[in-house]
Protein backbone atom coordinates (compact mmCIF):
# COMPACT_ATOMS: atom_id res chain seq x y z
CA UNK A 1 0.00 0.00 0.00
CA UNK A 2 1.17 3.01 -1.23
CA UNK A 3 2.07 5.76 1.70
CA UNK A 4 -0.88 8.22 0.31
CA UNK A 5 -3.33 5.22 0.69
CA UNK A 6 -2.33 4.59 4.11
CA UNK A 7 -2.47 8.31 5.00
CA UNK A 8 -5.68 8.53 2.97
CA UNK A 9 -7.19 5.40 5.52
CA UNK A 10 -5.82 6.91 8.32
CA UNK A 11 -7.53 10.26 7.89
CA UNK A 12 -10.34 8.16 6.72
CA UNK A 13 -10.28 6.07 10.49
CA UNK A 14 -10.20 9.31 12.28
CA UNK A 15 -13.18 10.83 10.76
CA UNK A 16 -15.10 7.76 11.15
CA UNK A 17 -14.28 8.21 15.00
CA UNK A 18 -14.86 11.90 15.63
CA UNK A 19 -18.31 11.10 13.43
CA UNK A 20 -19.03 8.78 16.35
CA UNK A 21 -17.79 10.83 18.82
CA UNK A 22 -20.40 13.47 18.22
CA UNK A 23 -23.29 10.97 18.49
CA UNK A 24 -21.70 10.50 22.26
CA UNK A 25 -23.49 12.25 24.77
CA UNK A 26 -21.31 15.96 25.51
CA UNK A 27 -20.02 15.07 28.68
CA UNK A 28 -18.59 11.71 27.68
CA UNK A 29 -17.28 12.90 24.71
CA UNK A 30 -13.70 13.89 25.26
CA UNK A 31 -13.10 10.87 27.21
CA UNK A 32 -14.72 8.38 24.60
CA UNK A 33 -12.58 10.40 21.46
CA UNK A 34 -9.63 10.14 23.64
CA UNK A 35 -10.00 6.07 24.22
CA UNK A 36 -10.99 5.45 20.86
CA UNK A 37 -7.89 7.36 19.33
CA UNK A 38 -5.89 5.60 21.57
CA UNK A 39 -7.12 2.39 20.89
CA UNK A 40 -6.91 3.08 16.95
CA UNK A 41 -3.64 3.92 17.20
CA UNK A 42 -2.87 -0.07 18.62
CA UNK A 43 -5.24 -1.40 16.73
CA UNK A 44 -3.47 -0.15 13.60
CA UNK A 45 -0.05 -1.72 14.68
CA UNK A 46 -1.48 -4.99 15.41
CA UNK A 47 -3.09 -5.47 12.30
CA UNK A 48 -0.87 -3.72 9.56
CA UNK A 49 2.53 -4.09 11.07
CA UNK A 50 4.56 -1.44 9.90
CA UNK A 51 5.57 -1.54 6.49
CA UNK A 52 3.47 -4.39 5.43
CA UNK A 53 1.25 -3.73 2.88
CA UNK A 54 -2.01 -4.69 4.31
CA UNK A 55 -5.89 -4.56 2.55
CA UNK A 56 -6.96 -7.18 5.03
CA UNK A 57 -5.74 -5.17 7.74
CA UNK A 58 -7.30 -2.00 6.87
CA UNK A 59 -10.89 -3.72 6.87
CA UNK A 60 -10.09 -4.85 10.43
CA UNK A 61 -9.52 -1.34 11.35
CA UNK A 62 -12.26 -0.01 9.24
CA UNK A 63 -14.18 -2.43 11.59
CA UNK A 64 -12.81 -1.65 14.37
CA UNK A 65 -14.19 2.27 13.02
CA UNK A 66 -17.18 1.17 12.76
CA UNK A 67 -17.52 -0.38 15.76
CA UNK A 68 -17.31 2.72 17.76
CA UNK A 69 -20.42 3.95 16.27
CA UNK A 70 -22.03 0.64 17.97
CA UNK A 71 -20.43 2.12 20.88
CA UNK A 72 -21.95 5.75 20.78
CA UNK A 73 -25.43 4.61 19.80
CA UNK A 74 -24.97 2.66 23.07
CA UNK A 75 -23.55 5.42 25.14
CA UNK A 76 -26.74 7.65 24.05
CA UNK A 77 -28.83 5.23 24.99
CA UNK A 78 -27.85 5.03 28.52
CA UNK A 79 -27.22 8.53 28.99
CA UNK A 80 -31.04 9.19 28.95
CA UNK A 81 -32.20 6.54 31.00
CA UNK A 82 -30.30 7.95 34.14
CA UNK A 83 -31.85 11.26 33.41
CA UNK A 84 -35.35 9.72 33.48
CA UNK A 85 -34.35 7.65 36.66
CA UNK A 86 -33.52 10.90 38.69
CA UNK A 87 -36.24 12.94 37.33
CA UNK A 88 -38.46 9.90 38.66
CA UNK A 89 -36.91 9.53 41.50
CA UNK A 90 -35.29 12.70 42.92
CA UNK A 91 -37.62 15.40 40.85
CA UNK A 92 -39.11 17.97 43.54
CA UNK A 93 -42.63 19.13 43.48
CA UNK A 94 -40.96 22.28 41.65
CA UNK A 95 -39.20 20.47 39.14
CA UNK A 96 -43.08 18.59 38.45
CA UNK A 97 -44.76 21.84 38.01
CA UNK A 98 -42.15 22.88 35.15
CA UNK A 99 -42.45 19.76 33.40
CA UNK A 100 -45.97 20.10 33.37
CA UNK A 101 -46.17 23.54 32.80
CA UNK A 102 -43.65 22.79 29.37
CA UNK A 103 -45.42 19.86 28.47
CA UNK A 104 -48.91 22.40 28.33
CA UNK A 105 -47.11 25.15 27.26
CA UNK A 106 -45.75 22.40 24.04
CA UNK A 107 -48.83 21.55 23.65
CA UNK A 108 -50.76 24.87 23.40
CA UNK A 109 -48.02 25.60 20.57
CA UNK A 110 -48.94 22.54 18.80
CA UNK A 111 -52.54 23.27 18.92
CA UNK A 112 -52.09 26.32 17.18
CA UNK A 113 -50.32 25.03 14.52
CA UNK A 114 -53.19 22.88 13.77
CA UNK A 115 -55.47 23.93 10.33
CA UNK A 116 -57.82 26.31 10.95
CA UNK A 117 -57.39 26.92 14.44
CA UNK A 118 -55.62 30.43 13.62
CA UNK A 119 -58.49 31.41 11.28
CA UNK A 120 -61.04 30.29 14.21
CA UNK A 121 -59.07 32.75 16.79
CA UNK A 122 -58.85 35.29 14.33
CA UNK A 123 -62.32 35.29 13.57
CA UNK A 124 -64.05 36.63 16.66
CA UNK A 125 -62.82 39.60 18.74
CA UNK A 126 -62.00 38.45 22.10
CA UNK A 127 -65.07 39.87 24.17
CA UNK A 128 -68.08 38.14 22.18
CA UNK A 129 -71.42 38.94 22.82
CA UNK A 130 -73.51 36.43 24.20
CA UNK A 131 -75.87 34.04 21.91
CA UNK A 132 -73.99 35.58 19.08
CA UNK A 133 -74.10 33.94 15.73
CA UNK A 134 -72.17 34.82 12.84
CA UNK A 135 -74.41 33.48 9.72
CA UNK A 136 -71.89 31.86 6.64
CA UNK A 137 -72.96 30.05 3.60
CA UNK A 138 -71.34 26.67 3.75
CA UNK A 139 -67.67 26.24 2.17
CA UNK A 140 -67.16 30.01 2.82
CA UNK A 141 -63.67 31.00 3.82
CA UNK A 142 -63.42 34.39 4.38
CA UNK A 143 -62.84 35.57 1.03
CA UNK A 144 -64.75 39.10 0.00
CA UNK A 145 -67.45 36.67 -1.95
CA UNK A 146 -70.90 37.38 -0.37
CA UNK A 147 -71.92 34.36 0.81
CA UNK A 148 -75.48 35.67 1.89
CA UNK A 149 -77.33 37.53 -0.64
CA UNK A 150 -79.01 40.51 0.21
CA UNK A 151 -82.69 39.70 -0.66
CA UNK A 152 -81.92 36.63 1.76
CA UNK A 153 -80.94 39.15 4.42
CA UNK A 154 -83.78 41.02 3.35
CA UNK A 155 -86.38 38.07 3.77
CA UNK A 156 -85.03 37.22 7.27
CA UNK A 157 -85.54 40.93 8.87
CA UNK A 158 -88.70 41.20 7.19
CA UNK A 159 -89.78 38.17 9.09
CA UNK A 160 -92.66 38.52 11.81
CA UNK A 161 -91.51 35.26 13.33
CA UNK A 162 -88.22 36.59 14.55
CA UNK A 163 -85.60 33.72 15.72
CA UNK A 164 -83.13 36.57 16.56
CA UNK A 165 -82.72 39.99 18.59
CA UNK A 166 -80.87 41.91 15.32
CA UNK A 167 -79.45 41.14 12.51
CA UNK A 168 -76.28 43.13 10.57
CA UNK A 169 -74.98 42.22 7.58
CA UNK A 170 -70.90 42.61 6.82
CA UNK A 171 -69.03 42.42 3.57
CA UNK A 172 -65.98 43.01 2.48
CA UNK A 173 -65.53 44.60 -1.64
CA UNK A 174 -63.62 42.25 -3.14
CA UNK A 175 -60.84 45.23 -5.19
CA UNK A 176 -59.40 48.72 -3.53
CA UNK A 177 -61.52 51.89 -3.96
CA UNK A 178 -59.88 55.32 -4.35
CA UNK A 179 -60.67 58.00 -1.51
CA UNK A 180 -60.28 61.08 -1.62
CA UNK A 181 -59.44 63.25 1.43
CA UNK A 182 -58.28 66.18 3.02
CA UNK A 183 -54.93 66.04 4.84
CA UNK A 184 -52.64 68.19 5.74
CA UNK A 185 -54.54 71.19 3.83
CA UNK A 186 -54.49 69.60 0.42
CA UNK A 187 -56.83 66.66 -1.12
CA UNK A 188 -55.27 63.35 -0.76
CA UNK A 189 -55.74 60.63 -2.92
CA UNK A 190 -55.53 56.89 -1.71
CA UNK A 191 -56.55 53.25 -2.32
CA UNK A 192 -58.17 51.50 0.16
CA UNK A 193 -59.57 48.42 1.21
CA UNK A 194 -63.35 48.68 2.22
CA UNK A 195 -66.25 46.25 3.97
CA UNK A 196 -69.80 47.12 3.55
CA UNK A 197 -72.04 47.10 6.66
CA UNK A 198 -75.06 47.74 7.92
CA UNK A 199 -75.06 50.81 10.27
CA UNK A 200 -76.00 48.48 13.62
CA UNK A 201 -73.21 46.20 12.94
CA UNK A 202 -70.59 47.69 15.67
CA UNK A 203 -73.79 47.91 18.33
CA UNK A 204 -74.51 44.81 17.31
CA UNK A 205 -71.61 43.20 18.14
CA UNK A 206 -70.74 45.48 21.21
CA UNK A 207 -67.39 46.88 19.66
CA UNK A 208 -65.69 49.55 20.18
CA UNK A 209 -65.27 53.23 17.97
CA UNK A 210 -62.99 55.65 18.97
CA UNK A 211 -63.06 59.43 18.53
CA UNK A 212 -66.63 58.89 17.17
CA UNK A 213 -69.99 57.03 18.19
CA UNK A 214 -72.17 54.01 16.21
CA UNK A 215 -75.22 56.20 17.20
CA UNK A 216 -73.06 59.11 15.22
CA UNK A 217 -73.65 57.80 11.71
CA UNK A 218 -77.53 58.49 12.26
CA UNK A 219 -78.60 61.79 11.93
CA UNK A 220 -76.87 62.13 8.24
CA UNK A 221 -77.79 61.43 4.50
CA UNK A 222 -73.83 60.38 4.24
CA UNK A 223 -73.23 56.83 4.75
CA UNK A 224 -70.59 56.72 7.67
CA UNK A 225 -67.10 55.57 7.64
CA UNK A 226 -65.50 53.70 10.61
CA UNK A 227 -61.71 53.75 9.86
CA UNK A 228 -59.17 50.86 10.93
CA UNK A 229 -56.46 51.79 13.62
CA UNK A 230 -53.84 51.46 10.81
CA UNK A 231 -55.57 53.45 8.39
CA UNK A 232 -56.23 56.29 10.60
CA UNK A 233 -52.68 56.48 11.28
CA UNK A 234 -51.23 55.74 7.87
CA UNK A 235 -53.23 58.39 5.91
CA UNK A 236 -54.48 60.79 8.64
CA UNK A 237 -51.25 60.97 10.68
CA UNK A 238 -53.70 59.72 13.93
CA UNK A 239 -55.66 63.36 13.57
CA UNK A 240 -58.24 63.37 16.11
CA UNK A 241 -60.64 65.46 14.91
CA UNK A 242 -61.81 63.59 11.73
CA UNK A 243 -65.21 62.60 13.10
CA UNK A 244 -67.91 64.11 10.69
CA UNK A 245 -65.18 64.52 8.30
CA UNK A 246 -66.47 64.20 4.28
CA UNK A 247 -64.42 61.33 2.02
CA UNK A 248 -65.05 60.84 -1.46
CA UNK A 249 -64.86 57.12 -1.43
CA UNK A 250 -65.16 56.34 -5.19
CA UNK A 251 -67.81 58.10 -6.68
CA UNK A 252 -69.40 58.84 -3.51
CA UNK A 253 -69.17 61.10 -0.39
CA UNK A 254 -69.14 59.20 2.63
CA UNK A 255 -68.31 60.61 6.38
CA UNK A 256 -66.37 59.85 9.14
CA UNK A 257 -67.58 58.01 12.04
CA UNK A 258 -65.13 57.14 13.94
CA UNK A 259 -61.86 54.58 14.14
CA UNK A 260 -61.88 50.65 15.13
CA UNK A 261 -59.27 49.99 17.50
CA UNK A 262 -57.08 47.04 15.51
CA UNK A 263 -58.00 43.51 16.18
CA UNK A 264 -61.37 44.50 17.26
CA UNK A 265 -63.05 43.65 14.76
CA UNK A 266 -62.43 40.08 14.15
CA UNK A 267 -64.55 39.38 11.38
CA UNK A 268 -63.38 37.26 8.24
CA UNK A 269 -61.52 39.30 5.34
CA UNK A 270 -59.33 41.96 5.82
CA UNK B 1 -28.20 -20.64 49.10
CA UNK B 2 -30.17 -18.45 47.74
CA UNK B 3 -29.11 -15.78 45.18
CA UNK B 4 -30.27 -12.34 45.77
CA UNK B 5 -32.28 -11.18 42.51
CA UNK B 6 -30.48 -7.89 42.34
CA UNK B 7 -27.06 -9.10 42.72
CA UNK B 8 -24.79 -8.40 39.07
CA UNK B 9 -24.24 -12.79 39.56
CA UNK B 10 -27.56 -13.06 38.29
CA UNK B 11 -27.57 -10.50 35.80
CA UNK B 12 -24.06 -11.10 33.92
CA UNK B 13 -24.76 -11.95 30.40
CA UNK B 14 -21.80 -14.27 28.51
CA UNK B 15 -19.73 -11.13 27.24
CA UNK B 16 -19.50 -9.67 30.53
CA UNK B 17 -18.24 -12.90 32.08
CA UNK B 18 -15.77 -13.19 29.29
CA UNK B 19 -14.53 -9.96 29.48
CA UNK B 20 -13.67 -10.40 33.76
CA UNK B 21 -12.66 -13.64 32.90
CA UNK B 22 -10.03 -11.59 30.02
CA UNK B 23 -9.34 -9.16 32.37
CA UNK B 24 -8.84 -12.13 35.41
CA UNK B 25 -6.19 -13.18 32.78
CA UNK B 26 -4.47 -10.03 32.55
CA UNK B 27 -5.56 -8.54 29.38
CA UNK B 28 -6.18 -5.43 30.66
CA UNK B 29 -6.89 -2.76 28.04
CA UNK B 30 -9.58 -2.62 25.52
CA UNK B 31 -8.01 -3.71 22.43
CA UNK B 32 -6.72 -7.04 24.13
CA UNK B 33 -9.86 -7.89 25.77
CA UNK B 34 -11.43 -7.67 22.01
CA UNK B 35 -9.01 -10.13 20.92
CA UNK B 36 -8.66 -12.67 23.36
CA UNK B 37 -12.29 -12.22 23.61
CA UNK B 38 -13.38 -12.60 19.50
CA UNK B 39 -15.22 -9.78 20.56
CA UNK B 40 -16.21 -6.72 18.16
CA UNK B 41 -15.81 -3.49 19.30
CA UNK B 42 -19.03 -1.89 19.64
CA UNK B 43 -19.60 -4.95 21.87
CA UNK B 44 -16.41 -4.35 24.15
CA UNK B 45 -16.66 -1.23 25.08
CA UNK B 46 -20.00 -0.86 26.37
CA UNK B 47 -19.94 -4.07 28.36
CA UNK B 48 -17.17 -2.41 29.55
CA UNK B 49 -18.50 0.73 30.84
CA UNK B 50 -21.47 -1.30 32.00
CA UNK B 51 -18.99 -3.56 34.24
CA UNK B 52 -17.73 -0.26 35.29
CA UNK B 53 -20.75 1.55 36.24
CA UNK B 54 -21.87 -1.87 38.36
CA UNK B 55 -18.44 -1.66 40.05
CA UNK B 56 -17.20 -4.36 38.84
CA UNK B 57 -14.07 -3.23 37.01
CA UNK B 58 -12.45 0.36 37.68
CA UNK B 59 -10.36 2.31 34.54
CA UNK B 60 -7.81 4.35 34.80
CA UNK B 61 -5.51 6.28 32.45
CA UNK B 62 -1.57 5.47 32.01
CA UNK B 63 0.35 8.39 33.05
CA UNK B 64 1.22 10.53 29.99
CA UNK B 65 4.87 10.01 30.52
CA UNK B 66 5.13 6.22 30.20
CA UNK B 67 3.10 6.50 26.77
CA UNK B 68 5.77 9.41 25.72
CA UNK B 69 8.31 6.99 26.58
CA UNK B 70 7.46 4.86 24.25
CA UNK B 71 5.79 6.63 21.63
CA UNK B 72 2.94 5.59 21.69
CA UNK B 73 -0.63 7.02 23.08
CA UNK B 74 -1.48 6.37 26.38
CA UNK B 75 -3.78 3.10 27.35
CA UNK B 76 -6.96 3.47 29.12
CA UNK B 77 -6.11 0.27 31.85
CA UNK B 78 -8.96 -2.11 32.93
CA UNK B 79 -9.12 -3.48 36.76
CA UNK B 80 -11.02 -5.96 38.48
CA UNK B 81 -12.59 -4.65 41.83
CA UNK B 82 -13.46 -7.32 44.74
CA UNK B 83 -16.84 -7.16 43.36
CA UNK B 84 -15.91 -7.64 40.05
CA UNK B 85 -13.43 -11.11 41.33
CA UNK B 86 -16.69 -12.34 43.21
CA UNK B 87 -19.05 -12.26 40.34
CA UNK B 88 -16.33 -13.78 38.12
CA UNK B 89 -16.25 -16.96 40.26
CA UNK B 90 -19.72 -17.04 40.45
CA UNK B 91 -19.89 -16.47 36.56
CA UNK B 92 -17.17 -19.32 36.41
CA UNK B 93 -19.92 -21.80 38.34
CA UNK B 94 -22.46 -20.62 35.61
CA UNK B 95 -20.14 -20.93 32.26
CA UNK B 96 -17.88 -23.82 32.72
CA UNK B 97 -15.80 -23.30 29.69
CA UNK B 98 -14.38 -19.65 30.87
CA UNK B 99 -11.45 -20.47 31.92
CA UNK B 100 -10.79 -22.73 29.35
CA UNK B 101 -11.38 -19.96 26.40
CA UNK B 102 -9.83 -17.63 27.94
CA UNK B 103 -7.12 -20.25 30.35
CA UNK B 104 -5.31 -17.64 32.64
CA UNK B 105 -1.98 -18.77 32.13
CA UNK B 106 -2.28 -17.66 28.40
CA UNK B 107 -0.89 -14.14 29.54
CA UNK B 108 1.90 -15.61 30.48
CA UNK B 109 2.92 -16.80 26.96
CA UNK B 110 2.09 -13.08 25.50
Amino acid sequence: MSPSAELAHRLLHLGFLRCASLLVPRRQRDEWWREWRGELWYVGHACTPRGAVSWQGQQEVTRFCLGAFQDALWMRRSGRQPGLALAAIDGTARQCILILAGILTASYAASLLLPGVQAERALWPRKVTPNLVLILRDGSNGEARPTISPAQFLRWQGRKQRYFDGFAFYRVAPETIDAEFPSGGSQTKSAWGVARASSNLFTLLGLPVELGAPDGMKGSDLPAVILSERLWKSDFGAERHLSGMIVHLGHRAVRIAGVAPDGSLGLPGR
Amino acid sequence: MARDAKSPQTKLSHTAALILQALDAGFVYGFSIMEMAGLPSGTVYPAMRRLERDELIRSHWERQAIADAEQRPPRKYYKLTASGKATLQASRRRYPLLERLIPSEEVRTV
